[in-house]
């Protein structure tokens, strides 16, 4: 197992209510998974606990099987720039790098990233960097523009490509493709899955759109994973 | 990595980041500037009196002594009589002396009447004696011989007429007019007092007071000679041994002819620091008031910033930016801002040292540095660049904790 969520409540803070609450949810390794459900119903929240950004209040989160949830907020950062790969809706670049330097950002943080994709020196990384973006279709010249001046597709295809660096035991997406049309949303979500069969990651997306169930192995609504959270909110 | 990070993430708020840079340059300019000032004049200063052992003069007030006998900047106390000068000349302990007579000026610059041994003995800065820029110096009692800048501000040339008037400064109430004196040299440049003075021999002296009162108000001898003044307002001397010196000044201050003062220059003049050090000390506290506003600006500038970059922090949290990289990024923003002020505020005041030097030399008499940064100045930049980065913890725990209630989501 990749990843495993077991009786996981979160409360807002000042409610005592909780949230969110999931009994138990896995996911195995390489298996991509798509979480749908409406706008506003905690999906978001779900993959902060997931990327161990937030703090777990109650229950336990492993992945690629470290108790994650029990770790130091510290180790959690560290245990992220290792083992995760994120995408989030939008502003996923850094505006004033280039798409090279936005992909090798987590490269920065993790050695062990590095050392699975043979890279040890910061041209090794460049190369690696450019033949991601390369296979997600942008082309050596668009690679070296600084990231505002990319369109939002060719952003949300950088973003990928800095995920998969590293070949991370689990990619978590927030729905990456939900300001895309149908076409573009199609041609990025083959491509990235594609990538992560090659580098053996695991994906967790998630989306108000079924209609991209398609592309993953298993579909999961929200409502029944979150069974007995309160989401009046 | 992340020094590309915070230079590019930097030059995308190009106009707040060059106003701290400018606050905080002002302020290192201030600290670093009042301090050279003052540590300048008191080389000068320092310099002035370097070579002169012990000064002698009628009794009174040892400040005063020194402020009017080497800076001109006081009234002379009453003369001392010749014999006592010479008795002075053959002490075993003496190895030169200069007399000083004072009390005459010439539009402002005050009149020193002394004799060659100025020229020969008298010592400035690190050793170094007085030359004559043009010229040579006077011999007879109608020459006069000018400080550079002297002739400099007054346009004076080899040969000019020189009236001089009574009275150190000021309007002058009574002019010498029946007695012209003729420029025969101009001295170098030197950055003391020198060069605002003019100076005449003391028989000079004599000879345009001839008629009036001389200088301790004593009418002359019949048949004294020319060199040899009934009186001066001070002797500089310069001892065989240093170690005379306070053996020197108590036998002086015992002298039974005349009640005598012997001070020691270099003990007056930390003295006077001692007593200039609470002005001082004001300007320091205003300079360190500029630079806490300038580390406030910094502050509310980086901290302002934070909100339009919470997708900036998001996405590097994302990335796997722990704690420590956050802080790495934000304190280094305020590290590099202060770098940079601290090197633009010590590049102005290169630049003006370098601009106003020719006109400080000349106009004011001071010396100005010529240095970038001095090793003495060493530990108070130090301080202003820990104080820099220590102010960016204040935001660089903002930004974290925003990251962390934003999670994957950051608010806009």
């Amino acid at each position: 197992m990749v990843l495993h969520l077991h009786d996981l409540k979160y409360c807002h803070p000042g409610q005592d209510h909780p949230f969110l609450r999931v009994s138990d949810f896995f996911l195995e390794a390489g298996e991509r998974v798509l979480l749908h459900g409406p706008s506003g119903c905690g999906k978001s929240t779900l993959l902060s606990l997931v990327a161990g950004i937030r703090p777990v209040p109650h229950g336990s989160i492993q992945v690629a099987g470290q108790a994650f949830s029990a770790l130091s907020q510290r180790r959690r950062d560290a245990f992220r720039a290792d083992h995760l790969g994120v995408i989030f809706q939008a502003f996923n670049l850094l505006p004033y790098l280039n798409a090279v330097d936005n992909v090798t950002l987590s490269a920065g943080f993790s050695k062990r990233r590095c050392e699975r994709e043979g890279a040890r020196s910061k041209a090794q990384r460049q190369q690696v960097a450019r033949a991601l973006l390369q296979r997600l279709g942008l082309d050596p010249q668009t690679s070296a523009l600084p990231a505002w001046q990319l369109s939002f597709g060719q952003q949300q295809r950088v973003a990928a490509a800095r995920a998969l660096f590293g070949k991370p035991e689990l990619i978590i997406a927030d729905e990456p493709t939900s300001a895309l049309d149908n076409h573009s949303r199609d041609v990025l979500l083959n491509l990235l899955c594609e990538l992560c069969e090659q580098s053996g990651s695991a994906l967790l997306m998630v989306s108000h759109d079924n209609q991209v169930a398609g592309h993953f192995q298993r579909s999961v609504s929200f409502a029944s994973l979150n069974g007995e959270g309160d989401h009046a909110a | 990595m992340l020094p590309k990070v915070i230079l590019a993430s930097l030059r995308t708020r190009r106009t707040s980041a060059l106003l701290i840079v400018a606050a905080i340059a002002l302020s290192v300019l201030m600290i670093v500037g009042i301090d050279r000032v003052r540590h300048q004049v008191r080389a000068n200063f320092a310099s002035t009196v370097s070579g002169i052992d012990l000064i002698v003069s009628a009794r009174g007030g040892p400040m005063n002594i020194l402020l009017y006998s080497v800076f001109r900047l006081s009234d002379p106390t009453a003369g001392i009589r010749w014999q006592t000068v010479e008795h002075l000349a053959q002490h075993p302990d003496v190895k030169w002396w200069i007399p000083i007579a004072l009390g005459d000026s010439h539009r402002g610059f005050p009149v020193v009447a002394t004799n060659e041994a100025y020229l020969t003995h008298y010592r400035y800065g690190r050793d170094q004696a007085l030359a004559l820029q043009q010229g040579e110096w006077f011999v007879g009692a109608d020459q006069v011989v000018l400080g550079s800048a002297v002739a400099r501000q007054l346009n004076y040339q080899q040969g000019d007429k020189v009236v001089l008037a009574h009275g150190a400064s000021g309007p002058a109430i009574v002019e010498h007019d029946n007695h012209p004196f003729t420029v025969v040299g101009v001295l170098a440049p030197t950055g003391t007092p020198v060069d605002q003075s003019l100076h005449i021999s003391l028989a000079g002296m004599a000879a345009i007071h001839n008629g009036g009162a001389f200088l301790s108000g004593m009418p002359p001898l019949p048949g004294q000679q020319a060199d040899k003044p009934d009186s001066v307002n001070a002797v500089m001397l310069g001892l065989t041994r240093r170690t005379a010196v306070l053996s020197l000044q108590r036998e002086l201050s015992r002298y039974k002819p005349e009640p005598l003062s012997a001070i020691i220059p270099g003990v007056q003049l930390q003295r006077l620091w001692r007593i200039t050090a609470a002005g001082e000390n004001a300007l320091r506290a205003t300079s360190l008031a500029v630079l806490v506003v300038a580390l406030l600006v910094l502050v509310s500038t980086v901290l302002a910033a934070l909100e339009g970059r919470r997708h900036e922090l998001a996405v590097l949290r994302a990335a796997g930016a722990g704690r420590w990289a956050v802080y790495g990024i934000i304190v280094g923003e305020s590290l590099c801002l202060t770098v940079m002020g601290c090197l633009l505020g010590l590049l102005v005041l290169f630049v003006a040292q370098w601009g106003l030097a020719p006109l400080a030399l000349v106009e004011w008499s001071l010396r100005l540095p010529e240095h970038f940064l001095a090793l003495r100045e060493l530990p108070a930049v130090a301080a202003i660049l820990v104080a820099g980065s220590l102010a960016g913890l204040i935001p660089a725990e903002k930004a974290f904790r925003n990251s962390l209630a934003d999670g994957l989501t950051p608010r806009n």
